[in-house]
């Protein structure tokens, strides 16, 4: 578990900026600047800043890319819809981040390039286009999504992990 | 869902494209508005309790085909009769005790209802198909979007005239509106009120398309004459909130 990148935390931000799902696997993260759930909201809530300052020069894409690093292990990556949702992922690069560093002498997020992590965004993109077209699904609602199916397919996406990268 | 396969990379990101036939969506939304008027009539609102003596008599039907002495089938046909009957007792008095424009607020309920549904619609349209587009950047490229892509997706044509007078206010125009292209009417004025609650379920998606996207509006419908139909947006807001 260790070497691979892992991703421990996938937050789902509505177009309001309130919090519409929030899946962590592993919290507290031994050894990271992340162990407590507030640490994990602070952590959110700093993330929107960060789409709001880039938001007026990203035209094209949906992609925000490396929002920041939180410390040696974690790292931060945004997307946003057209609808002005917002997904972060938060990836965990392990132990053998110290590795990855040596041999391809980047700064932090050297293991994992940014183009690595759309499928995960467009797959996580995919489950909430499911969850908001079930007919019972209340837009209007404040409240955070409970719902079974797509708590075991974000759980699904974090365990799969990034593809191509290990 | 989409009525014609997209271009070849659709399975790549989509693994639940489906497609279904043309003429459903037409019957749909044709039989959409029968559908949701008896809705009303038989439960005025949903905000609303069931008036008790209504409910008591639901009760009553529902405990009558457990009586032994009658046959099966003559039971179920006579539940049903008496339900249709109640139903129209209860609306016939609440008419009588209510001043005149009790009317009024039944279409408004229908139209009500009909709107909120093509909300949800549109709000689940644009999530999905606004997917793979890039970054909308003002509200003329919102309405661009919903003229050409979403209108396709829906009716299958684009509109015909978009005009606006650059101040908030959009006008589309459809010479060819398909939920009204199989209608026809022996005189012209009251075809326009026949048809007006047609109108409201596509009014419902536009608004929650916009919603969707940050655009806040007001969606308003007419037909002038009867394929056609001419939609008025009012935006409340200046620029896209996404």
């Amino acid at each position: 578990m260790a070497s691979t990148p892992g991703i421990p935390v996938i937050a789902i931000i509505g177009k309001q900026n309130n919090p519409i799902y929030i899946y962590n696997s592993r919290l507290p993260l031994p050894s990271t600047s992340l162990t407590t759930s507030l640490d994990l909201h602070l952590l959110l809530h700093s993330t929107l800043d960060v789409f709001e300052a880039r938001l007026p020069q990203k035209t094209a894409d949906q992609d925000f890319g490396l929002l920041f690093a939180i410390d040696e292990r974690l790292a931060a990556y945004g997307w946003m819809t057209n609808t002005g949702v917002k997904f972060v992922v938060i990836v965990d690069q392990g132990f053998n981040s110290s590795s990855a560093l040596s041999t391809r002498g980047g700064g932090l997020g050297g293991a994992i390039r940014e183009a690595d992590l759309k499928p995960v965004f467009k797959s996580i993109h995919t489950e909430y286009i499911k969850l908001i077209s079930n007919p019972f699904y209340d837009h209007e609602s404040k409240e955070m999504v409970k719902s079974k199916k797509f708590s075991a397919a974000l759980e699904k996406i974090a365990e799969t992990g990034i593809p191509g990268v290990y | 869902m989409s009525f014609e396969a997209p271009l070849p990379p659709y399975n790549f990101t989509d693994p639940t494209a489906t497609f279904f036939s043309a003429s459903c969506i037409d019957l749909l939304l044709i039989e959409l508005v029968p559908l949701v008027q008896r809705m009303a009539e038989s439960a005025p609102s949903l905000d609303y309790p069931i008036p008790t003596s209504y409910s008591n008599k639901l009760n009553e039907i529902e405990n009558l085909p457990s009586t032994p002495t009658t046959p099966g089938p003559n039971t179920n046909t006579n539940s049903t009769i008496t339900t249709t009957t109640t139903t129209t007792t209860t609306a016939t008095t609440a008419t009588a005790a209510e001043p005149p424009t009790d009317e009024d607020t039944a279409r408004e309920d229908l139209f009500n209802r009909l709107e909120s549904l093509g909300y949800k619609v549109g709000i689940g349209l644009v999530e999905r198909f606004s997917r793979d587009r890039s970054r909308f950047t003002d509200n003329l490229d919102v309405i661009k979007f919903l003229c050409k892509d979403i209108w396709h997706l829906v009716f299958r044509k684009q509109i015909d005239n978009l005009k606006t007078n650059h101040r908030g206010v959009y006008v589309l125009t459809d010479q060819f509106f398909r939920p009204l292209l199989r209608m026809s009417s022996s005189s012209g004025v009251p075809a326009a009120t026949k048809a007006a609650p047609f109108l409201q379920f596509p009014c419902g998606v536009i608004r929650g398309a916009l919603s969707a996207m940050g655009v806040n509006a007001q969606v308003s419908a007419e037909t002038p004459g009867l394929p056609g139909a001419v939609f008025q947006i009012t935006t409340v807001n200046k620029t896209p909130s996404s």
